[in-house]
């Protein structure tokens, strides 16, 4: 599977599972117990990644608070837009007809 | 090894690839990367793996990206460009043609072949030329 299309399935289980926003060392979490990996995604293929699905729209990014980052570097958070949604259910679909998924995004 | 002194080796990566990129898009990328490391390791520590796990994981992740750090680095400003545009770059090439050019003289001067002599100034004063016009422009730059 691209790792684009892995990326906005995690993105939207983890929605669904009521969590809105991510970040990119908790994605590569995710990704690895979806797939029971022992491998966490190399830094450059994630965001590489995660920056190519933002600009097809499918994303979208903000700064954490630094307030709520405490002590701690604050995160990049991440958020799964509509059109991430619809583009990840076509994947699926495309992938359970036996077709290879892609991502194009749809109408806004 | 700690997995602070690989992550230090992550870092200078990262930084070593955004040098010369704008500064919101390297600072996004360093500031992300940092954030991941931090993480990372604090994640494993939470779960008890040891320091060496810790750390190899850490350079593995970055092995692995190496390609695509340099992929994503191009697709934002060629790093050939940059090259070209060094002086350090430029004067490094005049050296290296003057050099080539010295060489074209001696054994040219040795076996007699006037030829190569000549060939061999001329590339000493295209070396020249290069590198002084590399200096001039650097100089010339506000």
């Amino acid at each position: 599977m691209p790792l684009e299309v892995e990326i906005l399935a995690a993105a939207v289980s983890m929605r669904r599972a009521g969590q809105a926003t991510f970040h990119g060392f908790g994605l590569a979490q995710t990704m690895r117990e979806q797939r029971e990996s022992r491998s966490l995604t190399a830094h450059g293929t994630l965001y590489k990644a995660l920056g190519r699905l933002e600009g097809l729209g499918l994303l979208t990014s903000t700064w954490e608070d630094v307030a709520a980052a405490e002590s701690r570097p604050r995160r990049r958070l991440y958020e799964v837009t509509g059109q991430g949604i619809r583009a990840a259910d076509q994947a699926r679909a495309d992938q359970a007809a036996g077709r290879l998924p892609r991502l194009a995004p749809g109408p806004a | 090894m700690r997995p602070e002194r690989a992550t230090e080796l992550v870092t200078r990566w990262v930084r070593c690839y955004t040098r010369r990129l704008p500064d919101p898009v390297a600072d996004r990328r360093i500031d992300e990367i940092t954030a991941d490391l931090y993480d990372h390791v604090a994640h494993e520590r939470a779960d008890g793996t040891s320091d060496r796990r810790i750390a190899l994981s850490v350079l593995s992740r970055m092995a692995r990206g190496l390609v695509a750090d340099v992929s994503w680095r191009n697709s934002v400003r060629s790093w050939k460009e940059d090259l070209m545009q060094s002086l350090v770059a430029k004067l490094a090439a005049a050296l290296a043609l003057a050099a080539l050019g010295v060489a074209a003289m001696v054994y040219g001067g040795n076996d007699d072949a006037p030829g190569l002599v000549l060939i061999g100034l001329l590339i000493v004063v295209g070396a020249f030329v290069l590198g002084g016009r590399a200096i001039y422009r650097r100089l010339g730059r506000p």
